[in-house]
């Protein structure tokens, strides 16, 4: 660990900090919120600290390449996916039990989720 | 023409039409659509088998062709076959549920792009594809357990969402994290640069973890048994097939192609997820009382069961798990295409659905049974050919406790799976239960399953060439 | 002459593909259109297959050139399964002594109990799938038997346990016949699973042998007979690092593979599944929990004697169970009222006959491996035909409760004669097969060093002429006490021929010098009757009947009447004779009440139920699965980090260990 954070004296240390820090916010409120927005939003803070990484670790860690920017602009898209999916979800949640508390989302019994009335 | 990709292009040629066919037809057109994505996915399947060869690269080396990856797409585009051909009664509107899966072609439209992404993950050969591919055989899968519209599915749906995004963001960061270990996305060069630091480990278990989920590993299975009871049950079906083959290529890949050289570091991981899988999956399939969530804690177990195979990133294991991978894709197809059966004569998922079936419908019964016997692992079934192979693996790496548990649970999963049985060949049939005859594709799709399910068994040719496929194999 | 000129013993795979391809051609072209036609074409296809397994044998014996042991040979094989190199599984056909005699007593006794079943099962709806499943079970069976290697042997092992599962509960009607079948196939599962580890067990360890010897092994694969029993072999598997506990790989594996022929031979306390298997159909009975499938688990503790010999201690604990088998199922069937579930304690105790003359090898004799396989072929015969008549007796007086019965001699004279012919066999009474199967397994305890196991094997043949001789003289003499048994008649011509058949072999099959044929290199071969045995047998099978006699002869119901009508006289009188009182309280209450009871009910409440209680108890495991779906999204994902965070763990711990 000492080896890989001091590696090039370059501030590498700083900026995994942050992405830790990113990325633990984000799983705290996917695990805390009981909107369903807020746990996208979340989702979102775990996807983007995973983008900066790549960005962070082409620049530091292999310079002259592109491939981890690159791989930071696919998340960038894919996180766009993830959220056009999710609110389509949310819309049709809504639609039907008109809440998205997730909390109240509690059919999973042997009895309760015995499929379609 | 770049053959080697010719099954994912007719694939992705195939959605495309279906697509745009939608927009022009009328309800009775559409009505032709899945012939028509049937048709596709078996043209790709035949081009899979007459003209792809199995090695080769495209695109500088990052899309390619290796021998089991060869068989894991083969599996697919069965799964994929079977799931077209038990979704047309629900797609013609006959049946009690799931009748007219709304706004029809955009349904077959996502789940044909969604195969496409499942068949790219054994060809990626760096992390862009690989991260792209299993995104693309995931994220559509949300919209599919939703299709029904209705409140059970659209709750399903979204604990389905809520566990798969958080998986899904530790994978990326998992491979973040790979990424800043070894200075590359290049799955080869990831492997020959992989230190055995904790920040690697991490890394390492974030990646598993996030494919975990796909594969239902406990305690990341908790999804399932929601899902596959709310969810259209041709969903329910690609879900319990083809989603579980593209997560174990997608496993395969991780661990031989990145972590093969950590083998020794690795395995008592994997072992120990592998006993708790199939057990969890084993007890939970214990008490229920609705097929479905029976079905879906078997697959958790039988995900238990193809890990045991992964033990030690050997080459006698790679074969086991592709060959058990094929068994498992037919068998539980016959499953699910028996349920799916049932499901559309009566509404109902209760096991109580099944009682009496042995004389209504005495084939479709049989089917069941040989189905059900093959998920138990009865010789000379392909079942039982596979789990012997799997624990064989686990003995040849002194693994002795696993081969126990793993025989253990191939016990008592005989025990819930002859319920089904039971309902079927012994209860008495209800007076009411209606006498609707199988339609002509799901019928077809049951034989060939049963058939296959014997043959895969019975015929030595299928793991002889598995077998010579994994000796050419990472 | 040699065996190339021989067309059968090529070509040996006929005899099980015949009722292979009849299964196939009933349960899918026949059965549909005539359910006449499907028992015909079942019944004709195994018939044959019995007339070629007697050619092969014949064949067999007329080639071998004389004074050596008898060859083994593997006429036909094909490669199925190819783990790597070494480590081949062919499918074949091994012909040796052993798995010629069983095919011979595997396809006559099913070709008899095919054409007993024409008539019997006649009516019933599913007659065409009976029919299915009986042939599919023999050619089962014959594959077992002639299986060259475990795994050919574990998957048709399967395979008899399924076709099993089907005709137990054949009258899926019943709740009992139900409960009862699935009871079997999960009891002799779980006992299987010793099996297939022990197969995993030891082929790993015997490939590392073969990869040791290098070219010396040959063509041979690593699971082959052939191989394991081969003495360089041996010795180099008890030579490896123990694996667990300080046994190693070979002792091991020789203990679970014992554990999976316990489950199918229905060993103590494995056995719970044979007694409820008797609500399937009597002739199955006869054929699968009598005659053939129930002693896979001797043939296959016979096959591996090899092995067993060189692991550490694996034959003793084959003897004590066997012993302790014999014993306690003999004591059971004392106490039993149908005369099914007698025969099938009975049979539980034959069986532990045969582990405990297998046991008595451990001192590097083996003697009782012949001794062994001779009483299953004797055994084969006239517990077919004890069962064959005890359906007879259903079929006529619609019960098997042996205080509803009695008087069927007079109805039923040749069934009554038949049956008492195989009472006198399975007792041991010259010069009927049991005489000189049983004293043969008895010989061998006692000059094998084993003269405790002698002396239960002595008290067991005791209480196997007492519980004969009652069910026997409960059935068939006295007075009818029902009503339907008053009715009774002879059964048709179609079930009484074989069971004349049956009837001939267990009077002869002792002559048949089964155990010189059999008998491994260092075996004693008995020539003539071994008077130290045979005396006290005979006197004990004498004792035994004579006991049964007292009780049970004449005619219940009169006596009764008699001390009635002669009062007090009768009762002074029976008060002179006080030694009577004191051997009815000795028998009935003593010994039924304080010994065999109580045993009857430690099996159904403690073995039983313990079987019951695992069921239980993975039930309130499953339960507690079903409980962490409580249905809240976070939770589930907070249950995936935890997943994650184990695997972290582990790796990091294994890096750590590592």
């Amino acid at each position: 660990m000492a080896e890989l954070l001091h590696a090039g004296g370059s501030g590498l240390h700083a900026w995994l900090l942050v992405t830790s820090a990113l990325f633990s916010l984000g799983i705290y409120g996917l695990l805390t919120r009981r909107n369903a927005v807020g746990i996208l939003l979340s989702l979102e803070l775990c996807l983007n600290a995973a983008a900066v990484q790549f960005a962070v670790f082409n620049a530091l860690r292999a310079p002259g390449r592109v491939d981890g920017a690159v791989m930071a602009l696919f998340v960038v898209a894919v996180a766009a996916a993830e959220v056009v999916v999710g609110m389509a979800l949310f819309v049709l949640l809504y639609s039907q039990r008109r809440t998205v508390d997730v909390t109240e989302l509690t059919g999973d019994g042997r009895d309760s989720a015995g499929g379609p009335p | 023409m770049p053959t080697l990709a010719l099954p994912e292009l007719l694939v992705l040629a195939t959605a495309l039409l279906v697509l745009v066919a939608d927009l022009f037809v009328d309800d009775t057109g559409r009505k032709r659509l899945l012939p028509i994505a049937l048709v596709g996915v078996v043209g790709a399947l035949v081009a899979l088998v007459a003209l792809v060869p199995d090695s080769g690269e495209l695109l500088g080396g990052r899309f390619a062709m290796d021998p089991l990856g060869w068989w894991f797409k083969l599996a697919l585009l069965v799964a994929a076959a079977g799931v077209l051909c038990l979704a047309q009664p629900a797609w013609q509107g006959q049946g009690t549920v799931d009748a007219t899966l709304p706004n029809r072609g955009e349904f077959l439209a996502i789940l044909l792009f969604n195969l496409a992404g499942m068949l790219l993950v054994p060809s990626a050969r760096d992390a862009v594809t690989f991260y792209l591919a299993l995104e693309t055989a995931t994220m559509p899968l949300f919209l599919l357990v939703a299709w029904r519209r209705d409140a059970v599915g659209a709750e399903a749906a979204l604990k389905y969402f809520v566990v798969g995004a958080l998986a899904s963001a530790l994978l990326l960061y998992g491979l973040g994290w790979l990424y800043g270990l070894t200075g590359t996305l290049d799955l080869a060069l990831m492997a020959a640069r992989l230190p055995t630091t904790p920040a690697a480990y991490l890394a390492m278990g974030l990646v598993l973890g996030g494919l975990g989920f796909k594969l239902t590993l406990a305690p990341l299975h908790t999804w399932a048994p929601q899902v596959y009871t709310g969810a259209p049950l041709p969903v329910a079906a690609w879900l319990g097939t083809a989603s579980k083959a593209a997560a174990v290529a997608a496993l395969a890949v991780v661990l031989y192609r990145v972590a093969g050289p950590h083998a020794a570091a690795w395995t008592p991981a994997v072992a120990l997820l592998a006993a708790l899988t199939m057990t969890v999956g084993n007890l939970g399939a214990v008490v229920q009382t609705n097929v479905l969530r029976l079905l879906a804690f078997s697959a958790v177990s039988q995900a238990g069961y193809l890990l045991v195979g992964l033990c030690g990133a050997t080459r006698d294991g790679a074969a086991a798990v592709t060959y058990y991978l094929v068994v498992y894709v037919v068998t539980n197809l016959g499953a699910f295409a028996a349920a799916a059966v049932v499901h559309h004569h009566t509404g109902s998922q209760e096991l109580s659905a099944f009682r009496g079936l042995s004389r209504r419908h005495p084939l479709l019964a049989l089917a069941m049974m040989l189905a059900l016997f093959g998920l138990a692992g009865i010789p000379p079934l392909g079942g039982f050919t596979g789990k012997f192979l799997l624990f064989s693996v686990a003995a040849q790496a002194e693994l002795h406790w696993l081969v126990a548990v793993a025989a253990v649970n191939s016990t008592v999963s005989l025990y819930y799976y002859l319920r089904i049985v039971r309902q079927m060949y012994i209860e008495p049939a209800d007076a009411a239960a209606p006498q609707t005859p199988t339609a002509f594709l799901p019928g077809v799709a049951l034989a060939v399953a049963t058939v296959g399910g014997v043959v895969l068994g019975v015929v030595p040719w299928f793991y002889e060439t598995v077998r010579v496929a994994a000796a050419r194999w990472p | 002459m040699s065996y190339a000129a021989s067309a059968i013993v090529q070509h040996a795979w006929v005899i099980p593909a015949l009722p292979l391809l009849s299964f196939l051609a009933v349960g899918l072209l026949v059965r549909p259109f005539s359910t006449r036609w499907a028992g015909g074409v079942a019944a004709a296809s195994v018939a044959l297959s019995a007339a070629l397994s007697w050619w092969l044998a014949f064949d067999y014996l007329q080639f071998a050139s004389p004074p050596g042991p008898l060859p083994t040979l593997l006429p036909w094989q094909t490669e199925w399964l190819r783990f790597q190199e070494g480590l081949r599984i062919d499918a074949g056909t091994l012909l040796d002594p052993a798995s010629v005699l069983l095919v011979v007593v595997v396809t006559t006794v099913s070709a008899l109990v095919h054409l007993y079943s024409l008539a019997y099962m006649d009516g019933e709806a599913g007659y065409g799938r009976y029919f299915a499943i009986l042939n599919l079970f023999t050619f089962s069976m014959l594959g077992l038997v002639l299986a060259p290697n475990l795994v050919q042997m574990f998957v048709c092992w399967e395979l008899v346990g399924a076709s099993s599962f089907f005709l137990i509960g054949f009258w899926f009607d019943r709740p009992a016949a139900v409960a009862a079948s699935k009871k079997a196939f999960v009891v002799t599962r779980f006992a299987d699973l010793g099996f297939l580890v022990a197969i995993l067990l030891l082929g790993h360890a015997a490939f590392d042998v073969r990869q040791q010897l290098g070219a010396a092994a040959g063509d041979l694969q690593a699971l082959d007979f052939a191989f394991l029993g081969r003495s360089d072999v041996l010795a180099a598997l008890a030579s490896q690092a123990p694996v667990l506990g300080g046994m190693t790989a070979l002792t091991l594996g020789c203990l679970l593979l014992f554990m999976g022929g316990a489950g199918k031979s229905a060993m103590f306390p494995l056995h719970i599944w044979l007694p409820d298997a008797m609500e399937g159909p009597t002739p199955v009975s006869a054929l699968i929990h009598a005659a053939t499938m129930v002693v896979a688990g001797v043939y296959l503790v016979a096959r591996a004697l090899p092995l067993f010999a060189a692991a550490d201690g694996a034959l003793t604990v084959v003897l004590l169970v066997g012993t302790f088998t014999a014993l306690f199922a003999a004591a059971i069937a004392c106490t039993q009222d149908d005369l099914k579930r007698v025969l099938a304690f009975s049979t539980l105790s034959q069986l532990g006959y045969m582990m405990l003359a297998l046991g008595t090898c451990d001192g590097g004799d083996p003697t009782g491996h012949s001794a062994a396989l001779f009483h299953l072929f004797t055994h084969a015969f006239f517990k077919a035909l004890l069962f064959l008549g005890a359906g007879a007796v259903l079929h006529a007086a619609h019960t098997g409760d042996v205080w509803h019965l009695g008087g069927l001699r007079k109805p039923m004279p040749l069934t009554h004669a038949l049956f008492l012919l195989a009472t006198l066999a399975i007792a041991g009474i010259w010069p009927l097969s049991g005489f000189f199967s049983k004293d043969e397994i008895l010989a061998a305890a006692l000059h094998g060093g084993h003269p405790l196991v002698f002396t239960v094997g002595l008290g067991v043949a005791g209480l196997t002429a007492f519980y004969m001789a009652r069910v026997y003289l409960l059935t068939f003499w006295g007075q009818p006490r029902r009503e339907a048994t008053a009715h009774a008649h002879e059964a048709p011509l179609t079930m009484v021929l074989p069971m004349g058949a049956l009837a001939v072999l267990a009077a002869v099959a002792g002559f048949v010098p089964v155990s010189r044929w059999v008998a491994l290199p260092g075996a004693a071969v008995h020539t003539g009757i071994d008077w130290a045995v045979a005396v006290p047998t005979t006197v004990v099978a004498l004792v035994g009947f004579a006991a049964a006699g007292w009780l049970y002869a004449g005619d219940l119901g009169r006596s009764e009447a008699a001390a009635a009508r002669l009062g007090r006289l009768y009762r002074a009188l029976r008060h002179k004779f006080w030694i009577d009182e004191v051997y009815l309280w000795v028998t009935r209450k003593l010994i039924f009440r304080l010994v065999a009871a109580p045993i009857a009910w430690f099996d159904r409440m403690v073995v039983d139920g313990s079987m019951h209680g695992v069921g239980v108890l993975t039930r309130l495991a499953g339960a507690g699965v079903q409980a962490a779906q409580t249905g809240q999204a976070q939770a589930y994902a907070a249950w995936a980090l935890t997943g994650v965070a184990l695997v972290v763990g582990l790796l990091w711990a294994a890096a750590r260990a590592g």
